[in-house]
């Protein structure tokens, strides 16, 4: 009885022993690496919302209020002359997240899709400078024949992903007129 | 209800996780030639991946919440194998019968990338718990679908001819990328159907 | 046998991806381009050198009966490591590889090779070990993304090469392109070494399970 005890409980030290060797290496690289990996985070962050919104690329400030759904947060320019969202929506390959700008008067400044996992050649073709400037100016969209609001065109052979970027595009819109635009 | 429809139709048809996202591909080439061990396995799998999804995804809400997200990758495969490890003793004790069809299939799905692959999942697609039970399912279902077309086709490519270079894993390969691309015909199917 | 042909066995004779078949999920998985089958062949490299390395330092320390549950928190350990320094120093390639790189703990190849090398070889073996085997997977993820890259967007390493001469054929970045190469290249291997390199189908030798599995002592999976 004694020994078969001992027979477990060896291992079981032992294992118990290796996790909290490897814990502790693991809580070691996470704390190195932690500040590096939230300063690249934050600048790219900054980078996307310039490129959407060039006017206030001299700084943008989070605001707080309530978010629609697919909305992950919004960013006020210092200057005042637009907004930035980043909304998210189901394309074709898992989540797609997108970086949209909208200037004061509530035209969209500038789309960019920052994480995606469209096809390489595919769907990536919707999310081409050139594709993307159809939605530059516009205030209100539509995919199909409203009146009042612009007609957004897919890309052939890559609907779905169209399609997301659309409605991501949409909920941007939808969010700076549910908090009345610029704070 | 719609929205677990779509998930399960996703996780088997759409983004099946065999022929889509190349997980569990090595039970896969190697289990899947005669139909009962095929099923066998699958039925295991689906098993698994329910019972860890159903652990991990509480486990991730603590690690979240004590600030140490980065233990996952080490949390979900200790809690797959000792799941494993438990189910196998329990089977064995209580229902010897399906220990049996089942049970020797289980250390081998400890080490599968299905299993930790769709854990992972359930937490990066953001899944509420009832949701990534449904997913689970789903993803197994998908595993069983393609395990049981591949005993199929095999049978029939081995009473053929062809080179011989192509013989064993190769011409499974090729049969798998040609079902893969019958596969992606889904891909518009859950749109056109709940019509988003 | 030598140190140098340890070496060359993980990178020819026993090369894990194209003979073992081992590894087979990111090998189809993350090779649509030349530059993340190199990151992953590297990342993979890197875990499996540390991996071997320290549990041929333990060796005797790992009871046999929780073994498998030892190696997989060593393992487990560096591949989180392994992440969060990807994450900190090339955020790029860890957005490429996404999934996979956790996965990297269940890959074969790693258990496997504690299971068969370094928990019967000394620490510098299993470290020659690591990298051979290493360099043989990058080296076959190379080949796949290569392919896969040039067919399926005409581009190599990101540079456009036969963009202009011919269609790019995308399928080839999809799954049933990525089954398709892996197939063709397991028949070339198949086709230069006569059929004898490649021995029986997921035979129970390269199974990382083999010790656990039931079915071993019956002829495996395939009965």
């Amino acid at each position: 009885m004694n020994s078969s005890k001992k027979e477990m409980i060896a291992p079981t030290l032992v294992l118990f022993l290796i996790c909290l060797v490897v814990t502790a290496a693991l809580a070691g690289t996470y704390q190195v690496t932690k500040p590096i990996i939230e300063d690249i985070n934050a600048k790219n962050a900054n980078l996307a919302r310039a490129e959407v919104l060039p006017s206030g690329a001299d700084g943008f400030t989070k605001v707080d209020g309530a978010l629609i759904t697919n909305v992950a947060d919004m960013y006020q320019a210092d200057n005042g002359s637009g907004m930035t969202f980043t909304t998210t929506d189901k394309g074709f390959g898992g989540t797609l997240t997108v970086m949209v700008g909208v200037d004061a008067q509530g035209a969209i400044s500038g789309v960019k899709i920052t994480e995606h996992g469209e096809t390489p050649g595919l769907g990536t073709k919707a999310m081409t400078p050139e594709y993307l400037a159809q939605y530059k100016g516009q205030t209100a969209i539509t995919r199909t024949n409203e009146s009042g609001k612009t007609q957004i065109d897919a890309i052939t052979g890559a609907t779905i992903s169209s399609n997301a970027i659309f409605r991501a595009t949409n909920t941007a819109l939808a969010q700076f007129n549910e908090i009345g635009g610029v704070q | 209800m719609a929205e677990y429809m779509i998930i399960i139709l996703g996780a088997v048809l759409v983004n099946n996780f065999v022929l889509v996202r190349f997980l569990g591909i090595c039970p896969f080439l190697g289990v899947s030639k005669k139909l009962d061990s095929a099923v066998g396995m699958s039925l295991a799998v689906i098993f698994v991946m329910v019972l860890a999804t159903a652990a991990t995804y509480p486990v991730q809400m603590l690690l979240n919440r004590a600030g140490v997200g980065y233990l996952q990758t080490l949390a979900f495969i200790l809690i797959i194998a000792s799941l494993v490890q438990l189910v196998e003793i329990a089977l064995k004790k209580y229902l010897p019968g399906l220990h049996k069809s089942l049970g020797v299939y289980l250390p081998l799905i400890t080490t599968n990338c299905a299993v930790l692959g769709v854990c992972i999942l359930n937490i990066d697609e953001g899944f509420t718990y009832l949701q990534a039970i449904v997913n689970a399912l789903g993803a197994g279902i998908g595993f069983l679908l393609a395990m049981v077309l591949f005993s199929g086709v095999r049978q029939r490519i081995e009473e053929n001819d062809y080179p011989a270079a192509f013989k064993g894993v190769p011409s499974t390969l090729i049969a798998a990328s040609i079902v893969s691309m019958a596969f992606m015909g889904f891909a518009g199917v859950i749109d056109g159907i709940f019509g988003r | 046998m030598n140190k140098l042909s340890i070496i060359t066995n993980g990178i020819i004779k026993e090369n894990p991806a194209l003979i073992l078949l081992l590894g087979t999920c990111p090998t189809l998985a993350v090779t649509t381009s030349a530059v993340n089958g190199i990151g992953m062949g590297v990342s993979t490299m890197a875990v499996l050198i540390c991996s071997n390395i320290v549990i041929a330092m333990l060796k005797r320390i790992i009871p046999a009966k929780v073994r498998i549950p030892c190696y997989i928190v060593v393992i487990a350990g560096f591949v989180t490591i392994v992440s969060l320094l990807l994450q900190a120093f090339a955020p790029d390639i860890n957005k490429a590889l996404g999934l996979f790189i956790p996965l990297i703990v269940v890959n074969c190849i790693i258990l496997g090779r504690a299971e068969m090398f370094a928990n019967k070889n000394s620490v510098l073996d299993s470290a020659l070990d690591g990298i051979g085997m290493g360099i043989g997977f990058t080296f076959a993820l190379l080949c796949m993304g290569s392919i896969r890259e040039l067919i399926g967007s005409g581009c190599l390493f990101g540079f456009e090469i036969t963009t202009k001469i011919i269609d790019p054929v995308a399928i080839f970045m999809l799954a049933p392109g990525a089954f398709f190469t892996y197939g063709c290249l397991v028949a070339l291997v198949n086709y230069l070494t006569k059929g004898k390199a490649i021995k029986a189908e997921m035979g129970c030798t390269n199974c990382p399970s083999a010790a656990a599995c039931q079915l071993a002592g019956k002829g495996g999976c395939d009965e």
